[in-house]
């Protein structure tokens, strides 16, 4: 259940991540003033009738979606990976590319009215390293261009030579310390989440986004660490996801599981918090939870769970800057014979952007092992 | 416990019978406290002011920028961070006329046109600065958290995610502290004039485009530079301003890069750019350090002096209280008991004095805020900003160092006590030999000499002047008993009372070393700083008095060729332009001013040191001259070669047909030759190397500085002249400057007077104390009948003459520490010198202020002496 408290300064959204500009500057204009009053990570960012809308009957389209939408509100490139090195030491990475259409920007020379925001994170077993970058849309240094395929942020690239996502490569550095270049090749299907992308949040959808990942992709390639070089090799997840309609102040946050469970299958399973019948509520009522999720099997195929099919519970949670943060979770799938636990690699996988939020390689064990990553927003 | 407890009640009590001695240690501690605290504070405002006007701004670091006639792009700027360097921040600049407006200029905005909207003020310049915020706010480095991401997050999304939804959208704007009145304001750009439209001299009211003004959401920062609104780009290219009319400036490096990412940076990039390193440039002088340090002289000589007055009042409280504390050891209470209540009872004076002093302090230095903020600004072009400390946190520091000294000087007294008293002197004070003080003079001469030719810094001139103080000091000691001795010997022995005057001043030169230093330093300093400050008066005067040659002058706002002036009025402007001297490879940040070169006005320069033919040189545009702040600080002479190189903020050689292709040509008949330096010219007050060129290389409107000299008739043109700005006639800008020198030296003047009190307080404190050593002899003056009267003038006479021999020494000591500071601390600190003036009006005054505020402070303990001494009181 998420804390009042907690809404202050808090992101949310869908299965999607972390629009944390927004949330950033609400915390520095409203200084936390009124803690208690639930309010949207999206301030008084609100849905207009100019911005696109998220509709059932536009189909989503694959390779034609891999692009930026600018027409949309909201919309992110989200890369994770689980990888190990050959000194036996595992990782945890992620790249994300965040895109936000702003309304506020007078026509100009210098930008468009897009705004863009990086987000780069290394785990290793011992250290964290993070870094964020922002930018405005049209000056050259950010973009996503559709062919061949570019996502780009300063000298953060993710690039193919096509207008296929895979084979590709991906370049981060993390300030001065890390060095990060891998190679992407795809394994196994893309897949649309939801009614075929049409991705509900809530279950009235009034939160409801286009969302599709690529949860097959195998990676190699090398981390630099402070001068010191190690080959690595993994899994990687890839969601891309936009939408118009997370500014209605009634999205709080959420916990978002993203699984490669060592039969070959992968999960993906959320829990989206939102305030009752989409309206910011006054007088403190705990939100309403929305859970959902997709099961891919080995082969590829993929089944929407509905929250009867998926059970999540918290069994145990870390004190985080003051703040109590759900890290162990127990999940099951029933139908899937799926019983797992899903713990942390390591205490304190906590992004301390100017907006902090959790974001971090996670353990499975239980009826199946694994590794995948565990997005916790709004606490 | 209770032993210590008892013993510190006997003690006070001591204290209440006799308050006079604990009085004057608890003043004297409130002296030295305040006096540094008050510097203490003031220095911590020069730092702070500092702070905020040179190391917080944007353009602290290297930027890089568009070679000669060609232009940084968009595309330039992502491709750098593309390739990583995320240091770099792309800005653009341009000078905006704002206003203030009296009504809702978004809301007549919607109403009507712009010039409805805001029309209740005057207008002010200002420089737009238009920076990536975004960029600003990906940086996390170090200080830059709070500096460019606060900067970033202001300028970046403020409005859109702003709560206040039902305002009109509004300018995210960060200014500079400096300009915070200005635009304490419903602000409004009222022009945006595109360089073209300035050249055809457009009217300054004239919108540039038919976009409706729009409010600025203005925050102070830190970071802003001076004089400038800072917006972010996408604000900045709107009104109107486009790429192609206002193109980029640059990408500034905001955090500075290592050599090897300078070298780095260097490879990537492109042919058409260059790395422009300008650290130098924000450079804004030493000018407040020296301030701060001879401050912190002053601070310490008062110090100094009070430290004799706790010496003296120490020796006193424990002669007096001796007899008392030897019934308390009689009485079986042991000395450390004794002593720890001693200590006790000087830490409650600590606690006292230190309150007390910092609470003056405190005052002091806010009292004084308002002249430092002027001087820091018209002296100094520096920043004061009321100081900003943890008073607790000084209180504690205060009471431990002083409590600490006293203690120290608590253990002096009383072993100097006990040494008088187990060991009591017959023989009569030795005066020292005569060959000996002699050899001792030519050697001291002989280290003043050396230590002249060591001094190369600041810090050294004032080590200089310090040691001089001490020598001359310690000389004086030495010379006073030979003074004495040979006045003793020349006054009549068959006029007893005389003889009895000459020999007794002549014992007490023996017996008075603390207050004769205290008073030969205070008187000394005072000398000195009157005879400096006078001789810097007459040179500031007579040198203002030549170069202000034209009957009037005008200080304006507006742009030089939106000045309507009229036609029996010939205006000169002055120009002014930042610039790189170039010395023998070594490149310095000057400022170019323009100078009028016919001969008649060359006659206005006071030139200290110039090359033949220097006013066909200057005319013909072969040379120019340089300051005096130019020719110290980089020791150039006249007949050396400088290259200049202006700093324009427009990129020059810009393709577009306007005003900037002025700039370029001015740019490039300025860069494009090396020019001889003619002669070296006195500019007081300014803490920038200038450099005067030909009037003829200024024609720019932009470098316009704001000053226009009128000649003329201007009697009938006042109301017209007085629209356009203020104007001044010669008489009242020179009374106008004279003023504002007086005023800044209120400060030292009134450091100056405190310390000299201190000092007579410290001379009648150590005479008391001889007055009491007296006693006896007194009494047998008393018991052969001389009445106490006579007792009383004799007692006057012996000090006076002390006193008046201690001034005649000071005086010359004083001379030489005027002309040190002159040439070594002026030199160092300032940059300047000037001729050293002795004007005995100016010397009398401060040896008879000195002898006057000592004889009236000694009078008091005289009339304390009692007409009939009591020998029982002897001890």
């Amino acid at each position: 259940m998420i804390n009042a408290n907690a809404l202050c300064g808090f992101f949310s959204g869908l299965t999607c991540r972390v629009p944390l500009l927004l949330a950033i500057t609400i915390i520095a204009l409203t200084g936390c003033s009124e803690p208690e009053k639930p309010r949207s990570f999206f301030g008084d960012m609100r849905p207009s009738a100019q911005h696109a809308s998220v509709d059932e009957g536009r189909p989503l389209l694959i390779p034609y979606d891999h692009k930026s939408h600018p027409e949309y509100q909201l919309e992110w490139w989200y890369l994770t990976f689980v990888l190990q090195g050959d000194n036996g030491n595992d990782y945890g990475l992620q790249y994300t590319l965040f895109r936000f259409l702003r309304d506020d920007i007078a026509l100009n020379e210098w930008s468009n009215n897009q705004q863009w925001m990086g987000h780069a994170s290394l785990h290793t077993i011992d250290n964290h390293y993070f870094e964020e970058r922002f930018a405005q849309g049209g000056v050259g240094n950010a973009f996503v261009k559709a062919a061949p395929f570019e996502a780009v942020i300063d000298n953060w690239s993710w690039t193919s030579t096509s207008s296929s996502l895979f084979p590709s490569n991906v370049s981060v550095t993390i300030q001065q310390d890390v060095n990060v270049a891998l190679a992407l090749t795809q394994t196994g299907p893309f897949i649309k989440h939801g009614n075929n992308g049409y991705s509900k949040k809530t279950q009235d959808a009034s939160l409801r986004s286009y969302y599709y990942s690529q949860p097959h992709i195998d990676v190699t390639g090398n981390i630099e660490i402070k001068g010191q070089s190690v080959a690595v090799s993994g899994k990687g997840w890839f969601d891309h996801e936009w939408t118009s309609h997370l500014a209605n102040n009634s999205a709080l946050g959420w916990d978002w599981f993203s699984l490669h469970l060592d039969d070959g299958s992968k999960l993906m399973a959320f829990q989206m918090h939102a305030t009752s019948g989409g309206t910011l509520n006054e007088h403190h009522a705990p939100s309403d939870t929305f859970t959902t999720g997709t099961y891919i099997s080995p082969t590829g195929q993929s089944q929407t769970l509905t929250q009867d099919d998926i059970q999540l519970s918290v069994l145990a949670a870390e004190r985080i800057n003051e703040k109590s943060v759900p890290t162990r979770w127990a999940l099951s799938i029933p139908a899937k014979q799926i019983d797992i636990t899903i713990s942390p690699f390591k205490p304190n996988q906590w992004n301390e952007s100017i907006f902090p939020y959790y974001e971090g390689r996670v353990n499975v064990t239980g009826s199946h092992a694994g590794a995948g990553f565990l997005e916790l927003t709004g606490y | 416990m209770g032993l210590v407890s008892h013993t510190f009640r006997a003690l006070l009590a001591m204290s209440k019978k006799r308050p006079w001695e604990p009085l004057l240690i608890i003043l004297a501690i409130i002296v030295a406290n305040a006096g540094l605290v008050t510097v203490l504070l003031i220095n911590k405002g020069a730092e702070q002011g500092e702070l905020v006007s040179t190391q917080s701004t944007l353009f602290n670091n290297a930027m890089v920028v568009a070679k000669k006639g060609e232009m940084f792009s968009k595309r330039d700027y992502a491709a750098l961070r593309r390739h990583g360097f995320t240091q770099l921040v792309a800005f653009s600049q341009q000078d905006i006329s704002v206003q203030c407006s009296s009504v809702n200029a978004y809301n007549a905005n919607q109403a009507s046109s712009t010039s409805e909207a805001s029309s209740t003020s005057e207008a002010t310049t200002l420089r737009l600065i238009g920076i990536d915020a975004q960029a600003l706010l990906s940086l996390k480095e170090s200080k830059l958290e709070s500096g460019a991401q606060r900067t970033s997050a202001l300028l970046g999304s403020s409005r859109y995610f702003s709560d206040s939804t039902n305002n009109a959208p509004s300018i995210a704007t960060l200014a500079h502290r400096t300009i915070a009145d200005t635009i304490s304001c419903n602000i409004v750009e009222i022009t945006a004039f595109a360089p073209s439209v300035r050249e055809h001299a457009v009217p300054k009211t004239a919108p540039l485009t038919t976009q409706p003004t729009q409010r600025l959401a203005i925050s102070t920062s830190s970071y802003a530079p001076r004089q400038s609104l800072v917006v972010a780009l996408s604000d900045f290219y709107t009104q109107g301003r486009t790429l192609t009319k206002v193109p980029l400036s640059g990408a500034l490096l905001i955090t500075p890069l290592s050599d090897t990412g300078i070298q780095r940076l260097t490879t990537h990039l492109p042919s058409h750019l260059m790395l422009q390193r300008p650290p130098a440039l924000t450079n804004t002088g030493s000018l407040p350090d020296s301030f701060k340090l001879n401050l912190w002289a002053m601070g310490i000589l008062m110090s100094v002096v009070s430290l004799f007055i706790i010496l003296n009042a120490l020796n006193l409280m424990y002669r007096t209280r001796l007899p008392n504390v030897v019934r308390l050891r009689q009485l079986g209470i042991p000395p450390s008991t004794i002593s720890v209540s001693l200590l006790c009872e000087l830490l409650l004076y600590c606690v006292i004095g230190c309150a007390i002093g910092l609470l003056l302090g405190f005052n002091g230095a806010i009292f004084l805020s308002p002249i430092l903020t002027t001087t820091f600004s018209s002296l100094f072009n520096s920043l004061f900003v009321t100081p900003n400390v943890a008073l607790l946190s000084l209180f504690l520091q205060s009471v431990l160092v002083t409590f600490i000294a006293l203690a120290g000087f608590s253990l002096l007294s009383a072993k100097q006590i006990k040494h008088a008293l187990n060991k009591r002197s017959t023989t009569p004070y030795a005066t020292p030999a005569s060959s000996k003080v002699v050899i001792g003079t030519a050697l001291s001469l002989v280290t003043f000499y050396i230590g002249l030719r060591m001094v190369s810094s600041t810090l050294d001139a004032l080590l200089f002047v310090g040691f001089v103080l001490v020598i001359s000091c310690i000389l004086v000691i030495f010379w006073l008993p030979l003074v004495t001795r040979f006045i003793e010997h020349l006054t009549p022995k068959n006029k007893p009372i005389l003889h009895y005057i000459a020999a007794s001043t002549h014992g007490l030169s023996h017996k008075t070393k603390l207050a004769i230093s205290a008073f030969f330093i205070a008187l000394t300093a005072n000398v000195g700083m009157n005879v400096m400050t006078d001789s810097f008066r007459e040179a500031t005067e007579s040198w203002l008095s030549q170069r202000l040659d034209a009957p009037a002058y005008l200080y304006t706002e507006s742009k030089v060729d939106a000045l309507q002036l009229p036609d029996d009025i010939t205006a000169v402007p002055v120009y002014r332009r930042r610039a790189v001297a170039h010395i023998d490879d070594v490149a310095v940040p000057v400022r170019l001013r323009s100078f009028v070169e016919s001969e008649k006005a060359q006659l206005t320069l006071v030139l200290q040191n110039a090359v033949t033919n220097s006013t066909q040189h200057f005319a013909n545009g072969k040379g120019v001259y340089i300051n005096q702040q130019f020719a110290f600080k980089y020791n150039v002479r006249p007949g050396d070669m400088v290259a200049l190189t202006p700093l324009d903020n427009t990129p020059p050689g810009s393709t577009s047909s306007d005003n900037t292709d002025i700039t370029s040509a001015i740019f490039n008949a300025i860069k494009q030759q090396q020019w001889e330096v003619l002669g070296i010219y006195p500019d007081y007050g300014n803490i920038h190397a200038q450099v005067l060129l030909p009037q003829r290389l200024f024609n720019a409107p932009s470098t316009f500085s704001g000053v226009v000299s009128l000649n003329g008739n201007i009697t009938p043109h006042q109301t017209m002249l007085n629209a356009q700005g203020t104007l001044y006639t010669r008489d009242a800008l020179l009374r106008l400057s004279m003023d504002t020198f007086d005023k800044t030296f209120v400060l030292t003047h009134g450091l100056n007077i405190t310390t000299l009190l201190v000092a007579g307080l410290a001379f009648a404190v150590s005479l008391s104390m001889l007055a009491m050593g007296n006693q006896s002899q007194l009494s047998v003056l008393s018991a052969l009948g001389v009445s106490a009267r006579r007792i009383k003038a004799a007692l006057f006479a012996q000090y006076l003459s002390l006193c008046i021999i201690t001034t005649l020494l000071a005086i010359p000591f004083g001379l030489f520490l005027a002309w040190a500071f002159i040439t070594l601390v002026n030199r160092y600190a300032f940059h300047w010198v000037y001729p050293l003036i002795l004007d005995v009006s100016v010397i009398a005054n401060s040896a008879l202020f000195g002898v006057t505020t000592v004889l009236v402070i000694l009078l008091l303990p005289l009339g304390k002496i009692k007409q009939k001494v009591d020998l029982r009181q002897e001890w």
